[in-house]
């Protein structure tokens, strides 16, 4: 080995190691940032929505929609993929309950959302999915774009859904919205204890 | 008027959940810290393996020794570290001014309310020097 080697190896230590307090550290913090930016700037528009009176601050679709973003601008340094496994799989139930401890019965979810919403005008309730959409659409970014995902997984998982294109992806489409469910429970749960 | 008093059933069961909340983020820190920290260690243990080729412990043929001292890829990771240093700065500098956009805004309608002859910096709404004012 020369030493125009050992230079080399140096270089590309300290440029990895770069890389690594870089994508770990600083970038992990900033998704963390822009997450829960996002989400604020969500929730201030629910707020201003009902501000001008289109859905009233004590209508409990408002209410729980906001308590669901409270929940994950609280947890989003905790959101992972890891966490978006186990939250739902291991504290879904139980932690809807407490949520809704007021309540009784164990409807999901979805349920109380389609109760609270079914009273609603059909303007209002698009309105309000539309919210609920965009919510879900920041926490697959988020998701998405951490870390491990865009160091490790995100190349693989690529890959995989490019090899299994069409049917297989058409087939996962019901799951993901049970899925979506179960992490809203999660945050919603978290946004009210 | 004071607040109801929760039962008991209620606590346990606030208390199970409390438990199984922490131990769901203890996995989950647990698994991220490992994967997180096992760059670190196998970046240092690639260098030490390298300064092991020193004393001829292993050689250049080794591949990860290969990878570590190749031009290309040390120019590559050094290109990689700045460009992305660059993009970081540059998103927080955005993050920074879509936040002073979005609470301006707020601060504005509330104060506003309170006081209607309320002055203003002129400051443009993400917080820069005005055209004018340069």
């Amino acid at each position: 080995m020369t030493p125009d080697h050992i230079i080399t190896a140096i270089y590309t230590s300290i440029s990895l190691l770069g890389l690594w307090v870089l994508a770990f550290w600083l970038y992990r913090d900033y998704r963390v940032d822009i997450f829960r930016e996002k989400m604020f700037s969500l929730r201030d528009e629910l707020f201003d929505c009902a501000r001008k009176g289109d859905i009233d601050f004590n209508d409990p679709a408002y209410a729980m929609l906001r308590t669901t973003m409270n929940g994950f601008i609280r947890f989003g340094d905790r959101l992972s993929f890891l966490s978006f496994i186990l939250y739902p799989l291991l504290l879904g139930p139980e932690l809807l309950a407490a949520a809704l401890e007021k309540q009784r019965g164990d409807a999901s979810f979805e349920a109380r959302w389609k109760a609270h919403t079914g009273n609603l005008s059909p303007e209002l309730r698009d309105k309000l999915e539309t919210y609920r959409m965009r919510m879900h659409s920041l926490v697959a970014e988020q998701l998405l774009l951490s870390p491990l995902m865009l160091v490790a997984v995100v190349p693989v998982v690529a890959y995989l859904v490019m090899k299994a294109m069409g049917r297989e992806l058409l087939r996962l489409v019901p799951r993901r919205r049970l899925f979506i469910e179960r992490i809203d429970a999660a945050a919603l749960a978290v946004g009210t204890v | 008027m004071g607040a109801r008093r929760k039962s008991h059933a209620e606590l346990q069961s606030e208390e199970r959940i409390s438990r199984r909340i922490a131990s769901v983020e203890a996995i989950a820190s647990i698994v991220n810290n490992l994967i997180r920290w096992s760059g670190l260690v196998a970046i240092a243990y690639m260098g030490y393996r390298t300064v092991g080729t020193l004393a001829g412990q292993t050689t250049t043929a080794d591949i990860g020794i290969r990878f570590f001292t190749e031009i290309r890829i040390s120019e590559f990771a050094a290109w990689l570290l700045g460009a992305g240093g660059i993009g970081y700065g540059w998103r927080q500098r955005k993050l920074r001014r879509d936040n002073i956009e979005r609470l301006e805004r707020r601060v504005r309608d509330l104060e506003a309310e309170i006081d209607p002859k309320r002055t203003s910096s002129k400051l443009t709404k993400r917080g820069d020097t005005p055209r004018e004012d340069r």
